[in-house]
């Protein structure tokens, strides 16, 4: 199997810290990513984003002005969005857990802990690649589906009227 | 393939009709560079080496911030306080990255609600954050102790902002 057959995968870097970037950077690339865009915050990733659409965005949490939760949400709903099944994988702390909920209901892919360790990236870049989620839109949600555990013996409550026990997955 | 449905409330998008991030070949070929021991032995090395320049820039981060506080620029005082956060575990500092998102949290807290900073919680976290960052065997073990009863302190003291204002609105 030829290399070459993802050479042109492009991820984008959103991350206000030059040092973490640049770590971001160096991690991709040696794990087989050539080519790598980086932005400082939220809006200035939109605007990398029309540049060069990315396959794959890492995006930090807490940024100024934009940070990731704002940033995610733009890139699943803006109209300006040039694809908004992008998928997105957000950098956390261990102590901004609190806001990894709200991160997800923006539409985040996956969570990528911090101290960033080669195995967690690259477990979440193949749960990526392996297991790509359907995207739900409703009223007050457009994003990957939240939903990701089987529970075989789950009997309720559905939360859509034609749930089984075969479509629910909990995080 | 995932079924495609639709119901009053929402709607299912397969993962066959939006754009894949690769095609079939593609994700089976980057899948396999993933799965290589050389891939990750090489991304270990770009960490190892990313590591060192990262433990100096947090050092450097927290001589600033030493500054802003001597000189008591609040404002850049929580600025190095979250590059610190967002850094200190990947130089392998995690009690640094505690210690600073303590700070961190309760100079927001107060600037946001327009309180005054306690000089003493301050003073007590970049102690902390100082000797946590220090080369000495023990400094892991300390800082870990100290982030723990420091994050009670600043716990403590938000919550004690938060009554003030709440008498006060």
């Amino acid at each position: 199997m030829a290399a070459s057959a993802y050479e042109h995968l492009h991820a984008l870097v959103v991350e206000d810290n030059v040092h973490m970037r640049a770590l971001l950077r160096s991690l991709l690339h040696a794990l087989g990513i050539k080519n790598i865009s980086e932005a400082a915050d939220g809006d200035a990733g939109l605007r990398e984003m029309r540049n060069h659409t990315p396959d794959l965005i890492l995006t930090d949490l807490s940024m100024e002005p934009t940070d990731g939760i704002e940033f995610t949400r733009q890139v699943r709903t803006s109209q300006q969005s040039p694809n908004p099944y992008v998928p997105i994988i957000m950098v956390t702390g261990h102590t901004e857990r609190l806001r990894v909920e709200s991160a997800r209901d923006a539409g985040v892919t996956e969570f990528l802990a911090k101290p960033i360790t080669v195995n967690n990236l690259i477990a979440r870049l193949a749960e990526i690649v392996e297991r790509p989620r359907p995207f739900v839109k409703c009223e007050t949600y457009f994003g990957p589906d939240r939903r990701r555990r089987k529970m075989k013996d789950f009997t309720g409550p559905w939360r859509r009227h034609d749930d089984t026990s075969e479509d629910v997955e909990v995080r | 393939m995932t079924k495609s449905k639709k119901t009053p409330g929402a709607e299912i998008i397969g993962t066959d009709q939006y754009p894949a991030m690769l095609n079939a070949e593609a994700a089976e070929a980057f899948l396999v560079e993933l799965s290589l021991r050389d891939t990750s032995k090489r991304a270990n090395g770009a960490l190892e080496t990313k590591r060192t320049q990262i433990s100096h820039a947090v050092r450097g981060y927290i001589e600033v911030l030493e500054k802003a506080i001597k000189s008591g620029d609040v404002a850049a005082m929580l600025a190095q306080a979250h590059e610190i956060r967002g850094l200190a575990a990947n130089a392998g500092l995690e009690a640094v990255g505690r210690l600073a998102d303590g700070l961190y949290k309760y100079l927001d807290t107060a600037m946001r609600l327009e309180a005054p900073a306690d000089g003493d919680v301050i003073s007590l976290h970049i102690n902390a954050i100082a000797r946590a960052a220090s080369t000495a065997s023990e400094a892991k073990a300390y800082g870990d102790k100290v982030a723990a009863e420091l994050n009670a302190l600043v716990a403590y003291k938000l919550q004690a902002i938060n009554r003030l204002k709440t008498k006060s609105a």
